[in-house]
């Protein structure tokens, strides 16, 4: 018993270093999938209270170049809807949309977005979280697409009160499907390299894609229809580099697509899932 | 100044400086010309780096982990910074013996700066540490043999970047002292 006491006595410091180092690897390995709720991430209040006020002093900076992309789309939405202009735009900053697909009007989609600002962004890490500044109390749920109005930004995946954080498309195994001008269904994976390019894999030669061509959303993911994601670049061995219309460097505001003609659909696929988990 | 309010000084600055500035900077488009990945300079090792030698081994540790949780706490990245912290404040007597072969008693609170070990024992100090920090951080966070490059050309580019960064830290701020002959 003596020994042993003057052992870890001598080598205390190697013991100490071990039970350190594995409580981070269980911190590590236990929160490896991103799906999990994690206790350490950019959503708890301390850490996201310190990158609001970042944000307030950062946004000061580019309130130019972001005046100027919200009065294009202003005007073109515009165009496009004829909506009448509010008093405050800025009073109601969350919209809905609805529109009738067949002439019975039994199916109708029907979006409504939600404006949110970007307080935290990363592009080089194997999983890129960007965290937004609105939370449960604003209605947003995990799962939940994440769009501007260029392109396709990611998905929510924690969400607290105040504040959620949302994973990106430039990460490893987040996949989306998409549509070519003639139709075919392709996937668009992450390219490690570069953060303005993702990897477009399965399209078939006959599909004859052309540089410049663009590529959107089909509607089979959480993604609404006919989103854009971004132009052919390049032909790299078969598949094709993709130059998203997003710039993740400068992302500023975003809206989340809360999706209510897709709630039975979400819940009749889920079941679908969890029976062939059971197998 | 005390070792306490030099460290908490140093632990609010450096970790400032790293979150709010570095993490942003993503030095990518002006570099991507061999087909070198992405990368952030981390400088926040420097924390520990420059506490005094006989700063006792379990806590040299525990402030290496505290300190490498809040960086997760910023950053997504659950316990990964933190193992890599614990790791080289661990290693640290024992690369520091290479630089410091006089006994423990002599050398009392001496603070390993730029200027206390000179130019070339600094740089390899710091490289070693920095080295050996960020190998571990990218193999957790990659976490697949098939990237074996890539987190070599990460590693690579990143040590160089933070040496560098925490060179010209020294030259601002270290306390310079004229060494007795």
């Amino acid at each position: 018993m003596r020994n042993l006491i003057y052992f870890i006595k001598i080598y205390y410091s190697f013991f100490v270093f071990l039970i350190l180092e594995l409580i981070c690897l269980l911190i590590v390995f236990k929160n490896n999938s991103y799906q999990q709720s994690s206790y350490i991430n950019s959503a708890r209040s301390i850490s996201s209270s310190f990158y609001t006020k970042k944000e307030s002093i950062v946004s000061f900076l580019t309130l130019n170049a972001v005046n100027d992309s919200l009065v294009k789309e202003n005007a073109r939405l515009k165009q496009a809807l004829g909506i009448p202009v509010t008093a405050n735009p800025f009073k109601d900053t969350s919209y809905t949309n609805t529109r009738t697909l067949d002439s019975n009007a039994k199916q109708t989609v029907h979006y409504k977005y939600i404006a949110a600002k970007v307080i935290n962004n990363s592009t080089d890490q194997k999983i890129n979280y960007i965290t937004l500044n609105v939370g449960s109390r604003q209605g947003i749920k995990p799962k939940m697409a994440v769009i501007t109005d260029k392109g396709v930004v990611g998905k929510i995946s924690h969400v607290s009160e105040n504040y959620s954080v949302a994973v990106s498309i430039l990460s490893d195994r987040f996949n989306v499907n998409c549509v070519v001008p003639d139709g075919s269904i392709g996937n668009i994976k992450r390219d490690n390299k570069d953060p303005n390019m993702v990897l477009l894999k399965g399209i078939p030669l006959s599909a004859n894609l052309k540089l410049k061509d663009s590529i959107m959303t089909s509607g089979y993911s959480i993604f609404p229809e006919k989103i854009m994601i971004g132009k052919v670049a390049k032909f790299v061995n078969g598949d094709y580099q993709v130059w998203l219309s997003t710039n993740f460097n400068n992302l500023h505001y975003v809206y989340v697509v809360q999706d209510f003609t897709n709630i039975e659909r979400t819940i009749l696929e889920d079941s679908v899932q969890a029976e062939t988990d059971i197998q | 100044m005390s070792t306490t309010i030099k460290f908490i000084l140093n632990f609010i600055v450096v970790l400032t400086i790293q979150i709010f500035i570095l993490n942003d900077i993503m030095l990518k488009s002006s570099l991507t010309f061999f087909g070198f990945p992405v990368f952030t300079p981390i400088i926040y090792p420097l924390i520990l780096l420059v506490m005094p030698v006989n700063t006792p081994h379990w806590l040299l540790m525990i402030l290496g982990f505290i300190t490498g949780l809040t960086m997760d706490m910023f950053s997504n990245t659950p316990g990964m910074h933190a193992a890599a912290m614990v790791l080289i404040c661990y290693l640290r007597p024992f690369i520091l013996k290479l630089f410091f072969q006089q006994t423990a008693k002599e050398l009392r609170d001496t603070v390993p700066s730029l200027y206390k070990l000179g130019f070339t024992s600094f740089i390899i100090y710091v490289g070693f540490t920095i080295l050996i920090h960020h190998a571990f951080f990218y193999i957790l966070e990659i976490w697949s043999f098939k990237s074996s490059v890539l987190i070599f050309f990460k590693t690579i580019v990143s040590a160089i970047m933070s040496i560098l960064l925490i060179l010209l830290s020294q030259l601002l701020f270290a306390k310079k002292e004229i060494q007795r002959a």
